[in-house]
């Protein structure tokens, strides 16, 4: 990864939403060199703690770095959110984006019959055409704020030129 | 693309299926003996016949029966798609008592159902009826000419002999050839000829391959070949950071093993970007990598392979298993040398957790 050029991290909760973000990443539009999937961190409370412990001073060190974290809202979106808006440092907010399932990607999985590498891989296509008949499932359809913010700020890095 | 690998009697593959219709790229995990390197030598065998290996001595001896069981055959069988359609050749061997080598059994193929050549024993029948006697320990797939206006042998041939499977050995790349090649050598010693024979015949690959390289050693600027002795050509790397002037070149043989892993990389990619898709099975590719180069390794091949080719490999390394799904990934299982090997999709194991966790837990392969 060059830390000089604009690049993300995906901080994924758990092996779910893992190959839910390695199935993004295996879209062919998109510049794997700039974008890296780290280990699941085992549970959304570990996600923002390894965004605090590791991320944020990555984030300061580096004015191109983006973190993107990959949780599962559990049914508690709000207060969820809450939790990570309260951690993010106000001067790194727009680097910064929580996206996840309304409940878990199983419940996603189950209802679209594809594997979480085939989802991840749709969501990647929809982002690039700038479409949202998937993002638009009820279990993601919450992520709209944060999506338009995501895609704004990830598409030129991610589908742009190597 | 291979759809469908079936093994058994050869060493610890009983009645064993490896299921890889719709797959572009699998990872094959398991523990050490459980028979991951031995998928990969049951096709090399394909490959060795259509590279036009003739004698069965030289690729099966008695102790590949499984537990020297030479009284069962011995069989292979693969499915192919191939430009739309469905092929299918097997070969069994059997072993004769009080003789010194194995012979042919049975030998077929078949396209969309339909017979190109059946074999028993030393008969052997055209798909026109046409029928002539073989001697036994001699394959028919490499013997075989067809009509012009048939290609089914030649497809055949021509996919499962370019396959790359290798277990790179660095040490042994050191960038000299003296002769163009096709047929990588399962070491990859022969990468040099390989790159010439694929540059030669498609100038166009030069640009695939050198962006990849590129976006791995991003002061790499080109590579060449230059004569060295009589016959023979020296690969050679120039780096450069900016400055044309202040460049550095190497032979090959300097570069780290890793770096070395990155050009085979380069190559396989390069190989599917101008349309000579090639299926790929790598013993471990994770090998010589640092840990923050393993992911986009394995995340490049993938994606090489999705525009037509296929890429299977194989690993211990947990970066490599975390960047293949549940739906790519096979389990090798074997509880004692006495048993056979026994192959499922990770999907079906309800691992709790970490994936890696539950790997070190022993809770999937053991």
């Amino acid at each position: 990864m060059n830390w000089y050029a604009p690049h993300v991290y995906v901080i994924p909760e758990d092996d779910a939403d893992r190959q839910l973000a390695d199935g993004f990443v295996l879209h062919h539009a998109v510049n794997e060199t700039r974008i890296q999937v780290v280990p699941p961190a085992g549970g959304w409370p570990h996600v923002l703690k390894t965004f605090r412990d590791e991320y944020v001073r990555k984030l300061r060190d580096y004015p191109l770095a983006h973190v993107v974290m990959l949780i599962d809202f559990d049914g508690q979106y709000e207060s969820r959110r809450a939790a990570f808006e309260v951690e993010t440092p106000h001067d790194l907010g727009a680097r910064v984006f929580v996206v996840g399932a309304r409940q878990a990607p199983e419940a996603l999985r189950n209802a679209l019959r594809k594997s979480f590498e085939e989802i991840g891989t749709s969501l990647a296509g929809e982002c690039r055409a700038g479409e949202a008949a998937l993002w638009g499932h009820e279990q993601l359809e919450q992520n709209a704020p944060d999506l338009q913010r995501l895609i704004e700020a990830v598409k030129p890095i991610l589908f742009g030129p190597a | 693309m291979i759809e469908r690998l079936y093994v058994h009697n050869f060493r610890c593959l009983e009645n064993f299926t490896l299921d890889l219709a719709g797959r572009p790229s699998a990872l094959v995990i398991g523990r050490n003996g459980s028979g991951k390197s031995t998928v990969r030598e049951c096709l090399a065998l394909f490959q060795s016949i259509c590279r036009g290996s003739s004698r069965v001595g030289t690729l099966v001896s008695a102790g590949d029966f499984t537990r020297h069981r030479t009284d069962q055959p011995m069989r292979f069988e693969v499915e192919l798609a191939l430009a739309g359609k469905r092929f299918t050749y097997a070969v069994s061997f059997e072993w004769a008592a009080n003789s010194r080598e194995a012979r042919i059994a049975d030998e077929s193929l078949s396209v969309d159902g339909g017979a190109v050549f059946s074999r028993h024993h030393s008969q052997v029948r055209l798909s026109g009826g046409v029928t002539f006697g073989l001697d036994w320990h001699v394959f028919a797939m490499p013997v075989i000419n067809e009509p012009p206006a048939e290609r089914s042998i030649q497809e055949v041939k021509a996919f499962l002999g370019s396959m790359i499977l290798i277990a790179p050995v660095p040490a042994n790349m050191t960038g000299y050839s003296e002769e163009p090649s096709f047929e990588l050598a399962g070491d990859a010693g022969n990468f040099a000829s390989c790159l010439r024979a694929l540059l030669g015949q498609k100038p166009a690959a030069y640009g695939a391959f050198a962006a990849y390289v590129k976006s791995v050693i991003p002061d790499f600027s080109s590579i060449e070949n230059v004569e060295r002795g009589e016959r023979g050509t020296q690969l050679i790397v120039t780096f450069e950071q900016g400055d044309p002037r202040r460049s550095l070149a190497v032979e090959f043989k300097a570069l780290s093993d890793g770096e070395k892993s990155f050009f085979l990389s380069a190559y396989v990619t390069a190989l599917n970007a101008v349309g000579s898709p090639a299926f790929c099975m790598w013993d471990e590719p994770d090998n010589h990598l640092s840990l923050s180069e393993v992911g986009q390794f394995i995340t490049g091949l993938r994606k090489a392979a999705s525009r037509g080719g296929q890429f299977v490999a194989t690993t211990h390394h947990p970066e490599t298993t975390r960047k293949f799904s549940d739906e790519t990934t096979f389990v090798l299982t074997r509880k004692s040398h006495l048993d056979p090997t026994v192959v499922r999709p990770l999907a079906d194991f309800a691992y709790g957790g970490d994936l890696i966790n539950a790997l070190i837990r022993d809770e999937i392969i053991g």
